[in-house]
């Protein structure tokens, strides 16, 4: 089998510096093997030992601009378990104001920060980077030059591939097309991403790096309940427009991408006849195995995560993790056992916890991170974590399969985000006429005055049948639907016929009832924080929970307060993790096949089997260029990849 | 659609003026523009070419430029003056006063009549969209992301937004970087420190020998070839001396002074690499001076330092980072019209940084020249009072729990963050002496670190993290 080796580096519209080096089959043309490469280190973990575990909160921000507010919170969390108020993992509310944890207005603040920052952040991924590999942009730059023409669907084309701005001549200024309405809602998410942000700020202070985390709680005061609730207002209407946004224009967009890229989609997906009765080829599906920390903890006695932890390997059954406090050892205990660093092939020395021969180590017993530069045979700066020996796959997509909101089963995707809506005689998405009804809507949003052509249409028919699986757009579409649930989370239930969110049963409202009812003054305020004092000694502990693009881990190990070692397993590490083993080089590039003990990371896995379609090289790219690679683009961009973070 | 000269003045009228240009130097920047130069090449001949890249950074200065938005009723400059008798000039009346209309006795309305009559003309009006995706700040100008990234500039390159990767993007960089053409002007912006190179051990290369750099934005797209591959350092020396090169911003604390990437760790276990900062990374500013001062380096190398300005922060304020481009570029279409120094005193007649208005930190005093800690601190009418928190979630001046605004050089009580205004603040409670007024808009609440309670941090400053640690003294 006769392979060519392409690289593609850098994999732009991504955050940080991502190249991956494909084999591709010189007969069918598609990718037989890939490396992926983080290609940045700059020494996060070692700089920190010695600095207060307080300063790791505002340190660890620094990891990665675009997803700095859950690096804070998993840094709190370590923090709160090393500084005497938890017991490590994630930090639950205090029961009636004693014990573990920290005080419930705190446990909420700290998520709805974060989870302001989810929405901000799934939202750009889509609209602002991902979305130009499926839709050619504005004859300018930075939108051009396009990939190949035919890479793209003929509705996303820029018409003639000259147009700098879109179509308004529809009726009343709409969009006169599909590419228009699609290159206005790139526009309108801009706005719709800095909402979240300001959101976000109203407690953190600012954003896109929060100030107000701390071990014990938060910084927050007010000065009085007026000041208060004005801020919790101006919350719930930032992200009631937010909200409305994601229900009635992000969920049906990218629900209705695969229609037009029936090849990016997964094999139980067939397209209607309308637009060419093509079936999904599963392109990206991936590794199959599931990983979430889980987290958002409410504030209730028994602490129940908003978002479950959980293992699932293959077709096995999910294996929790943490799922509320009384669970908090056990799923401890499986961390500590399963939890595994490997250094194979990624650019670091066999010293400071890892040993020759064995590549591997717990985290929590790595001392510091000593970069190896002159080992050719190590192509990575990210580390290669592994789950009882598995990569697994993490992010919105392993936590909405974990917690059961999206189905990879063949089963229908629509039920999958349909149970909240059963009760309280809200929206039923389980009635079809109504899920038509809104997504319909949505669409018609999203096109601009289009609701009953025939593209629109089709799409809906497709979308009423659209199954899940294991593919690129599953990923895609899991992020959308995780969005929505994030909404709920932190506005409560939407109301289909006012399009407003008025069911009082979000994070804020709760928030916002913790004011004392008989006193508007300071003194009537909630507490935001309790105050901490490092235990003597030597106390390890470690913080665990969800970033937008997955499963995060900060152990630390302190002394008086003081840093002795720090280490950070993130999202993308396991997402884009080289192999893990030394076995099986082929030329230049890396197999896995040789003794069975070597993996690909997921990303890896993802790239087996995708198409690469190679076109000529161009010297200096101009606007009427059209270029190669969007295939490798597509694949790594569904991980939504952040690689200030995976390498620190 | 083309953008015509006369309104991109407008725009960067609207923030020129908060920098206290005078309307006769207004006419002759805006005079300039309409005769084309120094932008008067290039495909889109109108706007100034951006080559944004990426280097040991985070991107926490790009997401925050993003949620760029400055609308009419946004406080450009508090305490600027247009107009005697008024505190506060905002950036609709600004506009305003730019599009021609009398400073005397223009008030709000009165501006947005003005400024519509101009934006009315604009072929997509602006791009703040209500949910059918109709604009809704025509009536009420707004400056946001959209309008800078399609009308404004021409962004040419940035990893995080550009359509190109891969091939494309390899090729565009190593373009540009042996190109010697000198007709088509650019703005360097560089994101992130600069890292001593690695020695080009590039992993499956044939030939390629010796460490692996620290930082690799772009590979030859066949692994097999001679390696071209392009350590960031290289990128930066070699965009940032070319004669076309007409200005290196430094977004963001690492790119101006090095921030995390620089930083020295207390307790630090002995690295491979032998020093303290791990990969020596450095600023812009100083990674050109030191490539400078490298026997046989060329005239072009040795003028690079002197095109950087600093606009630090971590991340940068979209309104920090604005406000500075836009005063380069007034300054720069001048002096290259007129052969004079720059009107506003940022550049000299050979378009290099001069005193006066950029402090020692090559930052512009407009942005950089006002000590946080003051009447525009929301908790400064606690510390007027003597009253000082004891511990996080307290009432209280902040200064006994680590704040850096006694050390900070910033802007972020003037103009806030997130489209918030810190002045709006309940905490602003105005009862002290030195307090600017006591806002009854309680609409934008919030907007920096002290409005959550948390101290400065400084990030503003050269030095920071490591001179303001701990940030959080408990």
């Amino acid at each position: 089998m006769a392979t060519t080796l392409y690289e593609v580096d850098p994999i732009s519209r991504i955050e940080g510096h991502l190249g991956v080096k494909v084999s591709v089959d010189s007969v069918t043309g598609k990718i037989t093997e890939a490396n992926a490469h983080g290609n940045l280190w700059r020494g996060f973990e070692n700089f920190l030992i010695g600095r207060r575990v307080n300063d790791a909160i505002t340190f660890t921000q620094r990891i990665c601009g675009v997803c700095p507010v859950p690096h804070g919170l998993t840094s709190t969390y370590a923090a709160d378990s090393v500084m005497g108020v938890s017991n490590g993992y994630l930090t639950f509310a205090q029961v009636g104001g004693t014990g573990d944890g920290v005080p419930p207005a705190a446990v909420l603040v700290r998520n709805m920060i974060l989870a302001a920052e989810f929405l901000m952040s799934s939202i750009t991924h889509f609209y602002h980077l991902a979305a130009q590999s499926y839709v050619q942009g504005p004859a300018i730059p930075p939108w051009t030059p396009f990939f190949d023409d035919a890479q793209y669907h003929a509705l996303l084309k820029n018409p003639g591939g000259t147009s700098a701005i879109p179509d308004m001549s529809g009726p009343a200024g709409t969009p006169a097309n599909l590419w228009s309405a699609v290159i206005l809602q790139y526009v309108k998410a801009l706005r719709i991403r800095r909402l979240c942000l300001e959101a976000g700020a109203l407690f953190a202070g600012r954003m896109p790096m929060t100030s107000a985390y701390i071990a014990g709680g938060t910084t927050n005061f007010f000065r009085d309940q007026a000041d208060f609730d004005r801020k919790c207002d101006q919350f719930r209407d930032l992200i009631a427009e937010v909200g409305k946004f994601v229900i009635t224009e992000y969920i049906p967009l990218t629900l209705a991408l695969g229609a037009l890229y029936p090849d990016w989609d997964n094999t139980s997906n067939t397209n209607p006849a309308a637009i060419g009765g093509v079936t999904g080829m599963g392109y990206g599906k991936g590794v199959g195995n599931f990983l979430a920390w889980g987290g958002f903890p409410d504030t209730d006695a028994a602490g129940t995560l908003k978002l479950h932890g959980g293992v699932k390997i293959g077709a096995g059954a999910v294996t929790n993790l943490l799922v509320n406090r009384a669970n908090l050892d056990t799923a401890k205990g499986l961390v500590e056992t399963n939890l595994k660093e490997f250094i194979s092939r990624s650019r670091y020395a066999n010293t400071n916890g890892y040993s020759t021969g064995v590549d591997s180590a717990y985290p929590g017993s790595v001392t510091a991170t000593e970069p190896l530069r002159t080992d050719s045979s190590k192509y990575s700066w990210l580390k290669a974590p592994r789950w009882g020996g598995e990569p697994m796959e993490v992010g919105p997509f392993a936590r909405m399969v974990i917690n059961e909101k999206y189905p990879i089963d063949g089963t229908q995707v629509i039920r999958g985000y349909a149970s909240i809506y059963t009760s309280g005689g809200a929206l039923d998405y389980t009635n079809p006429n109504v899920v038509d009804a809104n997504l319909v809507a949505g669409l018609a949003h999203a096109q601009g005055g289009f609701a009953t052509n025939d593209v629109l249409l089709a799409v809906k028919e497709w979308i009423e049948g659209l199954k899940g699986g294991l593919s690129t757009m599953d990923r895609l579409r899991a992020r959308a639907i995780e969005s929505f649930w994030m909404v709920n989370y932190l506005v409560g239930d939407y109301d289909k016929t006012t399009g407003l969110f008025t069911a009082g049963n979000g994070w804020v409202d709760e928030l916002q009832g913790l004011w004392s009812l008989t006193d508007p003054t300071a003194a009537g305020a909630p507490a935001f924080y309790r105050d901490t004092t490092p235990p003597p000694g030597k106390v390890s502990g470690y913080g665990l929970t969800e970033a937008p693009r997955g499963a995060l881990g900060h152990f630390v190990t302190a002394s008086a307060g003081k840093i002795v070692s720090y280490q950070c397993v993130v999202p993308t590490t396991w997402n884009g993790s080289p192999k893990d083993g030394p076995d099986g080089v082929d030329g230049a590039n890396l197999t896995p096949t040789n003794t069975g003990t070597t993996r690909r990371g997921p990303m890896e896995q993802s790239m087996i089997g995708v198409p690469f379609s190679a076109t000529a090289v161009v010297a200096v790219p101009g606007a009427g260029d059209r270029l190669s690679g969007v295939e490798v683009l597509r694949v790594a961009q569904s991980f939504d990849p952040c690689i200030a973070c995976a390498v620190h | 659609m083309e953008l015509t000269r006369r309104e991109f003045v407008t725009t960067l009228g609207v923030l020129a003026a908060g920098l206290g240009m005078s309307q006769t130097d207004l006419a002759k920047v805006t005079e300039a523009f309409a005769h084309g130069a120094p932008w008067n090449t290039g495909t889109w001949t109108n706007k100034p070419k951006v080559i944004w890249i990426h280097g040991a950074e985070c991107t926490g200065c790009s997401t925050s430029v993003l949620g760029l938005y400055e609308d009419a009723a946004g406080v450009a400059v508090p305490g600027l003056s247009l107009k005697a008798g008024q505190p506060d000039t905002t950036t609709i009346q600004a506009l305003a006063i730019v599009a021609g209309a009398s400073p005397t006795g223009l008030g709000v309305g009165e501006a947005v009549a003005a400024a519509t009559a101009i934006t009315g003309s604009h072929p997509n009006s602006h791009r703040t969209l209500d949910t059918r995706g109709l604009n809704v700040d025509a009536p009420t100008y707004a400056v946001n992301i959209a309008d800078v990234l399609i009308d404004f500039i021409d962004l040419q390159y940035h990893e995080t937004v550009m359509a190109m990767g891969g091939d494309g993007a390899y090729g565009y960089l190593a373009t540009e970087m042996a190109s010697t053409d000198t007709t088509v002007p650019y703005v360097l912006v560089v994101e992130g420190a600069v890292q001593a190179f690695g020695g080009g051990g590039y992993w499956g290369k044939t030939g390629s020998t010796g460490d692996a750099p620290w930082c690799s934005i772009a590979m030859d797209g066949s692994p097999d070839a001679t390696p071209l591959d392009l350590s960031f350092d290289h990128v930066v020396e070699a965009l940032a001396s070319r004669a076309a090169c007409l200005a290196v911003v430094a977004v963001g604390q690492c790119a101006a002074f090095g921030g995390y990437p620089a930083c020295i760790g207390p307790d630090l276990v002995p690295k491979s690499s032998g020093t303290k900062n791990q990969t020596g990374a450095k600023g812009v500013y100083d990674f050109l001076v030191a490539r400078g001062q490298v026997s046989g380096a060329s005239d072009l190398v040795k003028a690079a330092a002197g095109k950087v300005i600093n606009v630090p922060g971590c991340p940068v304020n979209p309104w920090w980072f604005t406000l500075t481009v836009v005063a380069w570029l007034v300054d720069a279409v001048y002096v290259s019209t007129t052969g004079t120094d720059g009107v506003l005193g940022i550049l000299d007649h050979h378009l290099a940084i001069k005193g006066g208005k950029v402090d020692s930190q090559r930052r512009l005093t407009a942005v950089y020249g006002n000590l946080l800690h003051g009447k525009y601190c929301p908790r400064y009418p606690k510390y007027a009072a003597r009253i000082f928190a004891s511990k996080p979630g307290e009432d209280g001046c902040l200064k006994n729990i680590g704040c850096k605004g006694l050390s900070t050089m910033s802007s972020c009580g003037r103009h806030g963050w997130n489209n918030q205004q810190p002045q709006n603040d309940g905490m602003n409670s105005g009862t002290a002496k030195g307090i600017l007024y006591e806002s009854t808009d309680h609409s934008r609440m919030g907007g920096m670190c002290m409005t959550a309670g948390a101290p400065c941090m400084g990030c503003a400053e050269k030095g920071y993290p490591d001179a303001f640690t701990p940030f959080v003294v408990r």
